[in-house]
């Protein structure tokens, strides 16, 4: 539950760009350009700012104030120093008070924000997206991008509806494959615009680097339009989908669980056994109550305990259709014992929390807890601690 | 859509659901019904790649003619499973279509994958049912030559398929070992520098198989095949051993074998004969004892010299699908309390109905698969497009021979009897099969039509063939139909999974 | 009916089965006024028929995580009949197995990301004036880089207690010596490559 940002005092200025931030031993002998990296001096040394400035070093991390006007800018008196961490990418604003994590090296799922902008609408949009041109965004990712380990599994794109960016979407994702040849890239889109087949051929050479996970909220149109708010959806959904795996990228396809799909839950897992067994992944996912799932909170809240017969149907059918299947956000006690295999620990660790009552369970280290924006109207009633005569016996 | 989309949102103007269902016309996409029986009030349409659901019967007129109601609770279901769409989804719904349908057709891209070796005709056995024309156990000249058995491997390797699966019979294939034994390393030899995977497999009683035999099927993952037709009283009733012992010695045999091999390599099959309809419980308990989870319930074959003994273990197919139909209830009554145990044809049909996998069973494809899917070789160095075909000649009938094994492969597939077999073997133009509902999970055997008229295309509806299987997907989908949550888990998990 | 259902089979047995395809007529889109067949317009779209392979494509890595716990192979079910593949949809390569099959699922992340909007105004700079890696340094520089990182080392091996300043003076020195006597080295108080080497430091 660490934030992915904190304030800070800055003495000297710092440039706008993206930082590194590594230990001074790392920083030392790193392959970055030390104008990227700021070093983090360890506490109780006493070290030579000057020495590090002739280096070149961007600036330095430290936990107090420094004496007088250093040689090189210094970032101290983090209101939360465990935020910025050795490995991070980080960039600094506003004179310092504002500093943002833009990549955590010890965080599981770590993202990049193509986009503000979206051409669907959908009911529980957690990032709503907004009408501006972020064109610029391209620009800085690639950038971060360079800071990345490259031995980061796997890295995501979102936003918004990244397709909407074309080929400077392209550009990006062979810049992150350049640099990071061993990293999954997983981008999250609705797929629509790859109906039309010359997008997807932006992409080529990107097959199996590159996973895009895609909603698809029901077996038919009627629904999935109305989830997403937009007539002819489902249809260009499907065509990208075909387009895309016709190409042989590699496709996963997610469902959120609400009030508005959960009644053909069942039909929606035979309908990709069918018509997509191609797919490398199938998430089923609990409703985050962000952005628009607020405002919609009467269409789509349900306690999950009402779908979760259906939901253990679906993944069972799906598993045995050969189709690897997973259960995201929802909690280990509602689930129970059969369907543990499928669950994930999916909610980012910088937004998961747990409850009180999870104080007692027995498995809360491998449950993926709750979203920290989770208020009691959001949680379902079955929760409660498990125990071991729940697991003996279930 | 994004234009608009802050405002909207700002102003809380979520569309309602109406603006998205679609009341206008819908168009039709080729299907296929049925009435059902057990329930007279619902008709089961099947698309054209074999996705299924029920309509009440009534509404089959309105929905042909255009006139289901916008707001039907059927229509979603109809529209998920391909058999109407709107004119907006015409495009993608019969890309769908066509992409289902290639994956269930695709096994005709690889051709012959199936491969039985007839190693001898000798047995020790003298099963009342055999459909082989067994010789003595001491029998010469009832063997596969060494000449005979090479040009075969030569045959095998030219065969297109990537994975071929080599089934030894006979006869009693461990009576000839020596020339299986020969075969199989000729085999692994010319394998090595292939890009072929073989699997092996046998069909045997096992009674011959001694710990060298066995270590050395273990030694080439073999999966082996035995007849238990039940318990005792029935098995040792139409499997005559000198001793009579022969469920007996199946039984120890099965035991070795599986120490040996490992339990999921030893499998089982029953023949049922007219004594056995009377004991469906009883002949599943016996597997269930004998600890398999897999039973397959095969009818006796109408074919070679079976037909000789009909009169006195025969039985009419209504016979027989009133014993299976008992036999998956008691099935299907174990699973519930936690038995597993699986019925092996069921398990096809079931891999037909609920996937769109290309069938890995040849004898229920369509285009047909003996020749195209299957090859044999006999004992006598003769090829024929299957087992069944094979039989035939052994009672006279040899026009389906396609030649023997040291014609090149090119040749026996042009040969002139294959031709016939797939011109016929087309379920989709057969009369009878063009409009079955269930034509998308079946398949067409011409070589038993022969067998029965002496012509490839008979009369559909009162073959054998079409009785089994019209009887078997009827029972099939009442269950489905029916839809009780337990049976339709339990049927849907005797589907081979490919995780 | 009649429409539809021809002109379904040219295009999709016209993938099997070329040669009876093409002798398969097809209806005027007159037709196509009765009421269930599709529409004059769309039936151009079919052109665009395009069946796609069932297999499933190859991946880096990634989501062998989601794979679960396998469970064993299911009974081999009786042989006979079966051809060498049962059933599947192609001949993709097997997914390669999962490297654990953990009692806890794995960790993994992929709900979108809460980002904080940047706020408008902020200009970002262009990329940043140098390469991400970097260029050789001049000899100071090496000198300066490698000499610090020789005092951390030497500081958290409890011999050099001064401060991280990149110049080998007399308390470095000392520290050297220590450390060299520790590793049966000639303690010369220089950084010479052996010393080095033992520090685990490349140049």
């Amino acid at each position: 539950m660490l934030a992915l940002h904190t304030h800070a005092k800055v003495a000297g200025r710092f440039p706008a760009y993206p930082l590194k931030i590594l230990d001074l031993t790392e920083a030392l002998a790193t392959t970055l350009a030390r104008t990227r990296v700021a070093a983090k001096l360890p506490s109780g040394y006493s070290v030579d700012l000057g020495a590090l400035a002739m280096l070149g070093f961007a600036g330095v991390v430290a936990e107090t104030a420094p004496g007088s006007e250093p040689p090189l800018p210094v970032l101290h008196s983090a209101g939360d120093p465990a935020v910025v961490d050795t490995g991070d990418v980080i960039q600094i604003r506003s004179g310092g008070s504002q500093v943002r994590v833009l990549f955590r090296r010890r965080s599981s799922s770590n993202s990049l924000f193509v986009t503000e902008r979206c051409n669907s609408l959908c009911l529980m949009c957690s990032q709503p997206p907004r009408e501006t041109d972020d064109n610029w965004r391209i620009d800085e990712l690639k950038d971060i991008v360079d800071l990345i380990d490259p031995t980061v599994s796997t890295i995501g794109i979102t936003g918004g509806e990244p397709t909407l960016l074309g080929h400077r979407l392209a550009e990006l994702l062979s810049h992150m494959h350049h640099s990071l040849p061993n990293t999954q890239i997983h981008v999250l889109t609705n797929g629509r615009l790859f109906a039309d087949r010359a997008l997807v051929e932006l992409f080529e050479g990107l097959q199996g680097y590159v996973t895009w996970g895609i909603p698809v909220y029901a077996d038919v149109p009627a629904v999935h339009d109305y989830v997403v708010q937009a007539h002819g959806a489902f249809f260009e959904t499907l065509e990208g989908i075909y387009n895309l795996a016709g190409s042989r990228h590699a496709i996963e396809i997610r469902y959120v669980l609400h009030k508005q799909t959960m009644a053909r839950i069942r039909q929606f897992a035979e309908f990709v056994s069918r018509n997509m067994p191609f797919s490398s992944h199938v998430a089923f996912m609990g409703l985050e109550p962000m952005g628009f799932a607020k405002m919609n909170r009467a269409l789509l809240w349900v306690d999950p305990v009402e779908y979760v017969q259906d939901l253990r149907f679906a993944v069972n059918w799906l598993d045995r259709a050969g189709v690897p299947t997973s259960i995201f956000n929802l909690p280990l006690c509602i689930l129970q014992h059969d369907l543990w295999r499928f669950a994930r620990k999916s909610i980012s660790d910088w937004k998961r929390m747990y409850l009180p009552a999870c104080e007692r369970c027995e498995v809360r280290n491998q449950c993926g807890g709750f979203f920290r924006s989770s208020g009691s109207n959001w949680q379902s009633l079955a929760i409660s601690p498990v125990t071991t005569c729940d697991r003996g016996n279930s | 859509m994004g234009a608009d989309a802050e405002p909207r949102a700002r102003r809380n103007e979520f569309l309602p659901p109406t603006a998205f269902s679609d009341a206008r016309r819908y168009v039709l996409l080729p299907f296929r019904f049925r009435h059902l029986k057990s329930e007279s009030d619902y008709t089961l349409v099947t698309s054209e790649t074999g996705e299924f659901t029920c309509v009440p019967r009534d509404l089959l007129v309105p929905l042909v003619a255009g006139q289901l109601a916008p707001d039907s609770p059927y229509r979603l279901d109809l529209e998920a499973k391909s058999i109407i769409t709107s004119d907006a989804g015409l495009a993608i719904t019969v890309r769908r279509l066509a992409s289902q349908y290639r994956a269930r057709k695709s096994f005709i891209f690889e051709g012959p994958s199936l491969v039985l070796f007839v190693v001898t005709l000798r047995c020790d056995h003298s099963c009342h049912y055999c459909q082989v024309s067994r010789r003595s156990e001491f029998a010469p000249d009832f063997d596969m030559s060494e000449v005979d058995a090479l040009a075969a491997v030569d045959r095998l390797f030219e065969m297109p398929a990537k994975n071929i699966t080599v089934e030894f019979q006979g006869g009693e294939p461990l009576l000839a070992f020596e020339r299986v034994r020969q075969i199989v390393l000729e085999i692994s030899r010319r394998q090595a520098s292939s890009a072929k995977r073989i699997t092996f497999s046998m069909a045997t009683t096992l009674h011959h198989a001694t710990p060298e035999i066995l270590e050395f099927l273990k030694q080439y993952d073999f999966s082996v095949s035995t007849s238990l037709d039940g318990p005792p009283e029935i098995h040792d009733r139409h499997r005559p051993t000198p001793k009579r012992d022969s469920h007996a010695r199946t039984m120890a045999a099965i035991d070795r074998a599986r120490l040996a091999l490992g339990a999921c390599s030893v499998s089982a099959l029953t023949t049922i004969t007219r004594e056995a309809l009377k004991h469906p419980e009883a002949i599943v308990d016996s597997y269930v004892a004998a600890g398999f989870n897999s039973i397959f319930l095969r009818p006796l074959s109408p074919f070679g010299f079976a037909t000789r003994t009909e009169g006195k273990i025969g039985y009419p197919m209504k016979d027989f699908l009133a014993f299976y139909a008992r036999a998956l209830a008691y099935m299907l009554e174990l699973n519930a309390k936690d038995t597993s145990i699986s019925e092996a044809y069921a398990a096809i049909l079931l891999t037909h109905i609920f996937t769109s996998q290309s069938s890995g069973y040849v004898d229920l494809r369509s285009p047909q698969g003996a020749g195209s899917g299957t090859l044999v070789f006999n004992y006598d160095g003769g090829v024929y497009p299957s087992d069944e075909a094979r039989m035939l000649a052994e009672t006279g009938n040899a026009s389906l021979r396609l030649g023997n094994v040291h014609t090149p492969f090119d040749e026996l597939m042009a040969a002139p009897a294959l031709r016939l077999l797939l011109e016929a073997g087309i379920a989709e133009i057969q009369p009878g099969c063009s409009d079955c509902a269930y034509l998308p999970y079946c398949g067409a055997d011409p070589v038993a039509t022969i067998a029965r008229t002496g012509a490839p295309i008979g009369h559909t509806l009162s073959s054998a063939h079409c009785q089994r299987h019209m009887g078997l997907f009827d029972l099939l989908f009442d269950y489905l139909i029916a839809g009780e949550a337990r049976t339709v888990e339990t049927l849907r998990s005797w589907v081979p999974s490919h995780r | 009916m009649k429409l539809s259902w021809r002109r379904y089979l040219e295009r999709v047995l016209g993938v099997l089965l070329p040669t009876s395809a093409a002798g398969l007529a097809v209806a005027g889109d007159a037709a196509a006024s009765e009421s269930t067949g599709p529409q004059p317009g769309s039936t151009s779209r079919l052109r665009d028929l395009d069946p796609i392979p069932f297999s499933r494509p190859m991946q880096l890595n990634g989501l062998d995580q989601f794979a679960g716990h396998r469970s064993h192979s299911s009974h081999r079910s009786h042989r006979s009949h079966y051809s060498g593949s049962t059933g599947t949809y192609g001949t993709s390569p097997p997914a390669t197995p999962p490297a654990s099959s953990p009692s806890a699922p794995p960790a993994v992340g992929n709900s979108p990301q809460q980002a904080v909007p940047l706020d408008g105004n902020a200009l970002p700079q262009k990329s940043a004036p140098s390469p991400a890696t970097a260029p050789s340094g001049a000899a100071t520089n090496q000198g300066l880089l490698v000499a610090m990182r020789a005092q951390l080392e030497l500081k958290r091996l409890g011999h050099y207690n001064g401060t991280i300043d990149g110049v080998v003076g007399p308390e470095t020195q000392a520290a050297l010596r220590r450390f060299q006597q520790s590793q049966n080295l000639a303690q010369s108080g220089v950084l010479d490559n052996a010393t080095l080497g033992k520090l685990g430091i490349q140049p």
